[in-house]
């Protein structure tokens, strides 16, 4: 899940990923000139969205074309269960710690 | 066509406590010790450090706190030590209710603006002309 938000913490790899959504497959140089960045830099980004699995690439000819992949968002629900989790586990504790205080200092009344 | 979701973990309970006890639970060096670990630490003012070594789940955590509002809301951005690069910002809600006090705790993913996924797959093989439009609003900082 990491992995995925950073991958899209990149304001050009946001717009690859929605160009690449929006046109189905493309190419690193195709894409370098509809974003307006250099084919190297383009490259670069897709290669960190690939390890992020957002897209993946295959080879087409003498061209290396690309194509979005959603299914990682699947990362996301992941990554909402694993911090649910972890605050389940903390507020069980932090009821448990003052429920106990409340047992061990009854109020006088 | 949108479908808009923040992702958001949010995790609630209910404690046999008064409000005021809950908060110095959640605001105090000492408090925060018996639940979010020990040597756990936060300056519980705007812009003041919070340290979390979590030995539950084996990741050290340090952050800064946004915002206090004593016996309401406590806001913090915390990010693990090993991860700088991935913070999270967390709203901590204390309500009273007849029996005790509810938390509600919301723990967001940052990113520095909207993420928009547009993932739009159409027509090949396996979709048989199907067009799938999903937009995932990865909200980030208000």
């Amino acid at each position: 899940m990491t992995t995925v938000f950073a991958a899209l913490a990149d304001d050009n790899r946001r717009r690859i990923v929605e160009s690449l959504a929006d046109s189905d497959v493309a190419t690193a140089t195709g894409l370098a000139g509809a974003l307006g960045i250099s084919r190297q830099a383009t490259a670069k980004h897709l290669e960190i969205l690939a390890h992020a699995g957002l897209v993946t690439a295959s080879k087409q000819g003498r061209e290396r074309i690309y194509r979005f992949t959603p299914f990682p968002l699947g990362d996301v629900q992941a990554w909402i269960s694993g911090v649910e989790g972890e605050w389940t586990g903390r507020l069980s504790r932090l009821a448990a710690q003052l429920e106990d205080r409340g047992r061990e200092s009854p109020e006088i009344t | 066509m949108a479908n808009e979701e923040t992702p958001a973990a949010t995790t609630e309970i209910d404690v046999d406590a008064d409000a005021g006890d809950v908060w110095d639970a959640l605001s105090t060096n000492e408090g925060i010790a018996t639940w979010l670990g020990e040597g756990a630490s936060i300056d519980p003012t705007p812009g003041g450090a919070i340290h979390a070594p979590d030995p539950a789940t084996g990741i050290e955590r340090e952050g800064t706190v946004e915002s206090v509002d004593p016996d309401r809301q406590l806001r913090y951005r915390w990010w693990p030590v090993s991860d700088p690069g991935s913070p999270s910002s967390v709203t901590i809600d204390v309500v009273p209710h007849e029996t005790g006090t509810r938390v509600t705790v919301v723990e967001r993913p940052e990113i520095p603006l909207t993420a928009l996924i547009t993932a739009s797959a159409c027509a090949s093989w396996a979709w048989r002309g199907a067009m799938f439009r999903v937009q995932f609003d990865l909200t980030i900082r208000a």
